[in-house]
């Protein structure tokens, strides 16, 4: 170690060189501490302006632009929304319109609702979609998936069946459940149903179709497990089973009338 | 010194004039740009040695800045653009960077 | 490393080559030919030197100027655009905001104007008990309610919760007796597809994130209890072994399912009308 106190001894070594510059600053330092001082202003000033509040720092133009695009599509549909729902109202405040326009909205809630829960019969455009299983490996893992995949695409009301029983139908609805049965088939909402199976539903026949389509999708993994599935577009798909909903036991609306 | 002059003369008209670049030549600007001060530091430090020639530092600035824009077009031709100007501005820096160096040590016998 | 007119010996680096041979070494040629040649100019800068100059000043001023409008127009239109952006949100959401008023306005309404009649009694109950099992309406009751959530610290995609791990678990719940479901406020209707998209879980076409709630309105002693007895039990009962995620069963006195936002038909009508169903995407009774 080094002397500090004799002045006339140079430092041999860094550490030492830089212990005696902390402890005698000389006036090269100072030009070196303004030079460093710029350059940390510098340095903070562009860190701090990378990470400024620009949410959309990494996005495009070209995104922004369609996302600028899809808002004011979802604006507009929500301002015709508004405007519709404000006829309504008024029509709702008006005397003499009043009770009717309840009515007439009701009854056609009625028929919605309806359809949604399976007790009135319906009909539209949709697929047909037949899948057969000779090994019998399909199941429930591919039915629920071809289930979310329909409701995915749009699909309004469902039905599935057996073709060889034409009883044996069941609507399908929110409350839908499905369990494998040991001797092959399948058994939704406690109806067992054998393959091949009828998939009718509602919606847009092109959009259905190709949902079932793409890669991973329906109908590859039904071929995985040695089944077929064929899928016809229609003009016009009739779903003609009922249901009867349990009332419910525990379940109560929130407003009651 | 009327070199400085004559550049200065160039930038103000550049200022002024403000002629408006066509779209097609934009990218190749800032490449031109550099090859060209690549040029004039190597005059620069020519002169420094004595040993300027005007014919040589006409032909070394036309000829950096064509080849400049020639590698990079031909780089955008290729699909390579981007990595062709890297390259270039690389090379450019390195000489650059080494000749200032040079001048630096004639001007400040540093 | 290199020998005098600056050509690398093999072994040499790219680096120290360009900068030994950064100087052209046409001004050392020229100067020594004008050497041997007897001229004594010391090599001062002449005209063509000064118009090259002029020409480089040009050059560097239009290259800044260019340079700069560049930026500016770049960065005043991203700039615009980001509160254009800011200013879309803003407006949907106000707008959506309107839309939930008007439309709890509405169904108040129509509550009250169907009360004054029997038809309007009878319907709105019918609309009621509908509006409970097909989750149009807001529904409140007993039941259960499961916590699921990816692993800790998950190594692969096996670890995080997949769309087919919610549909069976939602499955084993219908199975169970549920008489509505909703996951982390979405209420399951016939239309409600559970999906992957895009590394979330969209249910409703709404995107969800992990930890998720799935509220099971039903008999609350006896669902818990057999819902591990299922196929959508028993897998969640291995992913919690197997990985660590989170599988929690919880019963509740009350829980209040939301009313699901979509509700309206496009396609399917019933069979005697020709015209489809009003498109009435407001909901039932009260609900949101």
């Amino acid at each position: 170690m080094t002397d500090e106190h004799q002045h006339d001894e140079r430092p041999v070594d860094g550490r030492a060189r830089l212990l005696r510059a902390l402890r005698r600053p000389g006036s090269g330092q100072a030009v070196a501490a303004v030079l460093l001082a710029v350059l940390g202003f510098a340095a903070v000033t562009q860190v701090r302006s990378n990470g400024r509040d620009d949410a959309y720092v990494g996005a495009r133009q070209g995104d922004l632009i369609q996302y600028i695009n899809s808002l004011d599509l979802a604006s507009q549909r929500a301002q015709t929304e508004i405007t519709r729902l404000e006829r309504t109202r008024e029509a709702l405040g008006n005397d003499t319109q009043a009770r009717r326009t309840a009515l007439a909205r009701a009854r056609e809630q009625a028929v919605t609702l309806g359809i949604l829960a399976g007790t009135v019969p319906a009909v539209g455009p949709g697929v047909r979609v037949t899948v057969s299983d000779p090994t019998g490996g399909v199941g429930t893992n591919q039915m629920i998936d071809g289930l979310e995949e329909l409701r995915d695409a749009g699909a309004e009301v469902i039905q599935i069946g057996d073709t060889k029983d034409p009883n044996h139908t069941v609507r399908v609805v929110a409350q839908t459940s499905m369990q494998d049965t040991a001797g092959g088939g399948i058994v939704v909402d406690g109806k067992v149903l054998k393959a091949p199976y009828v998939i009718d539903a509602i919606g847009d026949p092109h959009t259905l179709a190709t949902a079932l389509d793409f890669t991973g999708g329906f109908i590859s993994e039904v071929r995985g497990v040695g089944g077929k599935v064929s899928v016809d577009e229609l003009d016009q798909v009739r779903i003609t089973t009922v249901r009867t909903p349990p009332t419910p036991d525990y379940a109560q609306p929130t407003t009651s009338r | 010194m009327i070199a400085a002059i004559g550049l200065l003369v160039g930038v103000l008209l550049g200022l002024l004039l403000q002629p408006t670049v066509p779209v097609w030549l934009d990218p190749y600007l800032p490449i031109a740009v550099v090859a060209a001060l690549d040029a004039v530091f190597g005059a620069l430090r020519a002169f420094l040695d004595g040993i300027f020639d005007d014919k040589v530092f006409v032909v070394s600035f036309v000829s950096n800045v064509l080849i400049a824009a020639l590698i990079v077009y031909l780089g955008d031709k290729l699909g390579v653009g981007g990595q062709l100007s890297t390259g270039v501005i690389v090379v450019l820096g390195i000489r650059i960077f080494s000749n200032v160096a040079a001048i630096r040590r004639h001007v400040f016998h540093a | 490393m290199v020998d005098d007119r600056g050509t690398p010996r093999p072994g040499t680096g790219l680096l120290d080559h360009l900068t030994a041979t950064s100087l052209d070494e046409d001004y050392a040629h020229v100067s020594e030919r004008r050497a041997a040649a007897g001229s004594s100019s010391r090599g001062r800068p002449g005209t063509a030197a000064l118009v090259v100059l002029a020409v480089f000043g040009v050059l560097v001023a239009t290259a800044a100027l260019q340079t700069a409008r560049n930026a500016q127009q770049s960065a005043s239109s991203r700039e615009s655009l980001v509160r254009q952006v800011n200013a879309g949100n803003a407006d949907l959401a106000q707008r959506r905001t309107d839309l939930a008023d008007l439309r709890h306005e509405v169904s108040v309404l129509q509550s009250q104007q169907l009360a004054a009649t029997s038809e309007g009694r009878a319907l709105g109950q019918q609309l009621d008990r509908l509006g409970v099992v097909t989750g149009a309406a807001a529904t409140r009751g007993p039941g259960i309610q499961v916590v699921v959530d990816d692993a800790p610290h998950p190594s692969s995609d096996k670890e995080l919760v997949q769309a087919g791990d919610l549909q069976k678990l939602v499955n084993g719940l219908w199975l169970v007796g549920a008489e509505a479901i909703s996951i982390n406020g979405q209420r399951l209707t016939a239309l409600s597809p559970i999906r992957d998209a895009a590394g979330a879980i969209t249910v409703n076409f709404r995107s969800l994130t992990a930890p998720y709630t799935v509220s099971a309105i039903g008999d609350r002693k006896s669902m818990g209890a057999r819902l591990l007895d299922t196929a959508g039990g028993q897998t969640w009962l291995t992913l919690e072994s197997t990985f660590g995620m989170k599988f929690d069963v919880e019963s509740k006195d009350t829980m209040v399912l939301p009313a699901a936002r979509r509700t309206s038909l496009r396609y399917a009508h019933m069979p005697e009308s020709t015209q489809p169903p009003h498109r009435d995407g407001s909901g039932v009774g009260g609900g949101q």
